[in-house]
Parts: structure tokens; C-alpha cells; sequence
């Protein structure tokens, strides 16, 4: 590799490295307990999915319409937003707002046992998980923290790309694994991050892609609901959204879209004028029955006065990817010995991260040329080479 | 004459592909370790780990064949 192209990554590596550098630590240091959420969660708070005992509430139970009007009482003056399934337990969360439109931090998750009907109270929240979560996801900051967070994970998929590729010439003329640590700090520090760096590569790559994709997944729900949605729905127009006090039946809603789409499970139902749905229409997702498609989703779209199908299809590719890469970002899809892998890796990434700090910073000073010159000789000095 | 452990470790000049046989191998496990587990549970969970666990046992190795600071170590190699 010419000095020049050495040089082009190098300082693509360092810039692209150096600003999301921080930002990586929080990511990582966050994203440690939140591998572990359903643990930590069924430890501290009332686990509800494993001691509730009957029919898994997204198969049977108690009748929506029965469950909705117990939301209600709760709730007084209050719309429903969201009703969720659980396929294990009799769990059943009904959200709810002060508007078909609400915001999420004006919304409230209620908890209830489909099997007897108990409502069992709102969701605990404002725990320091909820607080990690939200670090994670936008650092407080709402949507433009998001995004934000989502523009460092493309830098963080440049450095690990650019790190790849300085990692040839640097190993041109050393065996696989070598870690020189019985020479001065830098040349094992060197050896280090290469090593753990392109150990951790593909992992942190799918992790990093992932990521991002979830970072802009509310413009991508917001693109399929204004164009495929729309069309799947367009003889309704311009008409007036079905104010609350019109909805039909939920049964009966369910009841056609499991007509739509039989031997299904559903996994929420979507309430007319939110997010996830037209002024018009309960939208029922569905989900697949295996890791794989467990997180991917098909809408079956009910009139929400008549609880009558009217269509249902496929989401666009580019929503089941933004789907599918959920468990791959959250790791929660193999088990604990799986979240045991995820924890180790990202401890890896932080060290990765460290490491790359401490060469940028305990540097001698001087030109960038002795930099290069580290890279292409692998770390032997300019005497011994 | 008196040759540093870790030059003797150095190799000649290798080819790209030989440089990322190992990376590439690795990134290999590591996928497929990823998508195993997607495919269902059970087996392919248990598939997943070790598939997963393969990458995350090389530092094992290397760590064993570090070069340390080790005087004894560096008379062996000399005499």
C-alpha cells in the first residue's frame, strides 16, 4: 500500500474515530445493562410474563372489548392507543392518551391479566432502566438526539471499515494474534487494538449498521404510513377520522383480520390516528413464529366502525429490514448465553475504543509521517526495520 | 549475535489475502453465529454459541503466546 493511501486512511480512521469516540463509550457503557433488561426487569419489578398462569393473552382470554372497557375505567377521558399481546403469558398492555394522536410521553401503558381480566395497574416507569434506555436511544434529546446518535454510528461503521483496511499493511509482516508486550507501551498498545479490534470487526459492524437503521426507524414507519398504508386505504380519502366514540367491536375487528390472515399470532393492534395506523382503521400486526420474523410484522386493516377487513399486506422490504434488525442490534434472540456473548463483545468494543484513545493521546509529538511510518512497519521502529 | 525475541517472530512480507485469512475466517464464524440463532431456538441456538464463542476464544490463545518481559525466556532463546 502506497504512503500516501496509508496516510488517506489513517486520517479517515483517526477523524471518523475521534468524534464518536465519546460518544461509542456511552453507547457501549449503556448498552451493557440493557442486554440484560428482561433480567434486570424480572429481578427488581414484578415479573409478570413469568407468574401470570393461562392462555397466552395473544390466543385467548377475556374479550378485548371487555379488556378495553377495563382501560377505560382506568383511564377516564383517555383513547386507546396500542393493545399488546404477549405469546407466552397472559399479559395484556393497553396504552392509552389523551388524544388518538398523543405524543409517546404523554402516553400510559397499563398492564392486565387476560386470563381472570384483573387490570394490574400501570407500567412501573421512571426507573433508572427507563433512564439507560433513554440515554441509549437519544440522549435525552428527542428526536434530533436520535438522529444524532444515528449520524455517530455511521462514523463508527467508517472507523471500523478504515481501521480494516490499516490493518493490512500494519500486519503485512506479522503473524496473526501477535501481541508484542514485552516492548515499550505503544508497540503492545498497537498490537492490541489491532487484534481486538478486528476480532470484535463483524459483530460491531452488524451492531453499528443495526443501529443506525433503528435510529431512523421513525421516518421509515412514517414513509410506509404515508405511502403504503395510504394506498392500501385510499377509498377513504379525505374523510373524517372515526372519532373514539365510534369505534366498533375489537373482537369483531380481530376476529376479520385473523380471517385475513389465519395461523398468525397477533402481536399489537394499532388504534385509528396514531403512528402506526390511517383516522380510519384498527391495524392488527402480526408476527412470524420464529426469531426471525418474530419482529417482523404484517398489518391486517380493519374499518374501525364496522370492524370489517379491508386489506392486508406485506410492510416494504425496507421496513422488514428495519424489522428484522432489531434482535441483532438487542442480541435478546439466543438465550442468555447469547446476551453473555453480547456483554463481552461490547466490553471488547470499549476496550477497542480505549486503546484507540490512548494512542491518539500518549502520542510523541510530531508529524503525522511517524504515524505512517508505525503503520506500514507494523510497529518496528525505523532501526530495526 | 544477539537478536530481540520479537524480530525473530517477524515474518517475511505476506500477501493481503494471507494477512486477512484469520479476520476473514473470524467474520465468517461470527455471522454465521449471528444468523444461527435467528433461524429458530434450540439447536440453532446452541449452534449460535458455539459458533460465537470460537472468535471469543482466540484472545485465549494469543494471550498464552504474548511476548512477555521475561529475562529466563530471553536467555533460552539466545544460548
Amino acid at each position: 500500500m502506497r504512503r500516501s493511501t496509508i496516510k488517506a486512511w489513517f486520517l479517515i480512521h483517526k477523524w471518523s474515530s475521534l468524534v464518536c469516540t465519546l460518544f461509542l463509550f456511552l453507547l457501549c457503557v449503556t448498552g451493557l445493562p440493557l442486554i440484560f433488561h428482561d433480567e434486570i426487569d424480572a429481578a427488581f419489578g414484578e415479573d409478570y410474563e413469568a407468574t401470570l398462569t393461562g392462555p397466552a393473552s395473544a390466543q385467548d382470554g377475556v374479550p378485548l372489548d371487555t379488556m378495553l372497557s377495563l382501560a377505560a375505567e382506568q383511564r377516564p377521558g383517555e383513547v386507546p392507543l396500542f393493545m399488546a399481546f404477549s405469546q407466552d403469558s397472559p399479559l395484556l398492555t393497553i396504552t392509552t392518551g389523551p388524544a388518538p394522536d398523543a405524543a409517546e410521553s404523554e402516553m400510559t401503558l397499563l398492564f392486565f391479566d387476560r386470563a381472570t381480566g384483573e387490570p394490574l395497574g400501570p407500567a412501573p416507569s421512571g426507573g433508572i432502566m427507563d433512564l439507560i434506555l433513554d440515554l441509549h436511544i437519544d440522549l435525552l434529546m428527542g428526536q434530533w438526539g436520535m438522529w444524532f446518535l444515528g449520524a455517530m454510528g455511521v462514523l463508527f461503521v467508517v472507523a471500523l471499515v478504515s481501521g480494516l483496511v490499516l490493518y493490512v499493511p500494519f500486519m503485512r509482516r506479522l503473524a496473526f494474534g501477535t501481541l508484542r508486550l514485552d516492548r515499550n507501551e505503544r508497540v503492545g498498545r498497537l498490537d492490541t487494538h489491532n487484534f481486538f479490534g478486528v476480532l470484535i470487526l463483524a459483530w460491531a459492524l452488524v451492531v453499528g449498521l443495526t443501529g443506525v437503521i433503528n435510529a431512523y426507524a421513525d421516518p421509515l414507519t412514517e414513509s410506509w404510513r404515508d405511502g403504503e398504508l395510504a394506498r392500501m386505504t385510499e377509498r377513504y380519502g379525505d374523510a373524517a377520522p372515526v372519532p373514539p366514540e365510534a369505534y366498533g367491536s375489537l373482537d369483531a375487528a380481530m376476529a376479520s383480520a385473523k380471517v385475513g390472515l389465519p395461523n398468525r399470532s397477533p402481536q399489537f393492534i394499532a388504534f385509528p390516528g396514531g403512528a402506526w395506523s390511517t383516522g380510519h382503521h384498527y391495524a392488527v400486526f402480526f408476527q412470524g413464529d420464529r426469531p426471525l420474523t418474530r419482529d417482523l410484522l404484517t398489518p391486517a386493516l380493519i374499518d374501525a366502525e364496522t370492524s370489517e377487513l379491508v386489506a392486508s399486506a406485506e410492510m416494504p422490504v425496507i421496513n422488514q429490514a428495519l424489522m428484522m434488525s432489531k434482535p441483532l442490534h438487542f442480541g435478546d434472540y439466543g438465550g442468555l448465553p447469547l446476551k453473555l456473548i453480547w456483554a463481552v463483545l461490547d466490553i471488547a468494543t470499549i476496550y477497542v475504543l480505549w486503546t484507540g484513545i490512548l494512542l491518539w493521546f500518549r502520542r510523541r509529538p510530531g508529524r503525522i509521517e511517524r504515524r505512517i511510518e508505525e503503520i506500514r512497519r507494523g510497529g518496528f521502529s525505523a532501526a530495526s526495520a | 549475535m544477539i537478536t530481540h525475541r520479537f524480530e525473530a517472530r517477524r515474518t517475511a512480507r505476506r500477501s493481503v489475502l494471507r494477512v486477512l485469512r484469520m479476520p476473514i475466517l473470524l467474520a465468517i464464524l461470527t455471522l454465521a453465529g449471528l444468523v444461527a440463532g435467528l433461524i429458530g431456538d434450540g439447536v440453532p441456538d446452541l449452534l449460535a454459541w458455539i459458533l460465537l464463542a470460537i472468535p471469543l476464544s482466540v484472545p485465549l490463545v494469543a494471550w498464552t503466546r504474548r511476548h512477555r518481559r521475561n529475562p529466563m525466556k530471553t536467555k533460552e532463546i539466545l544460548q
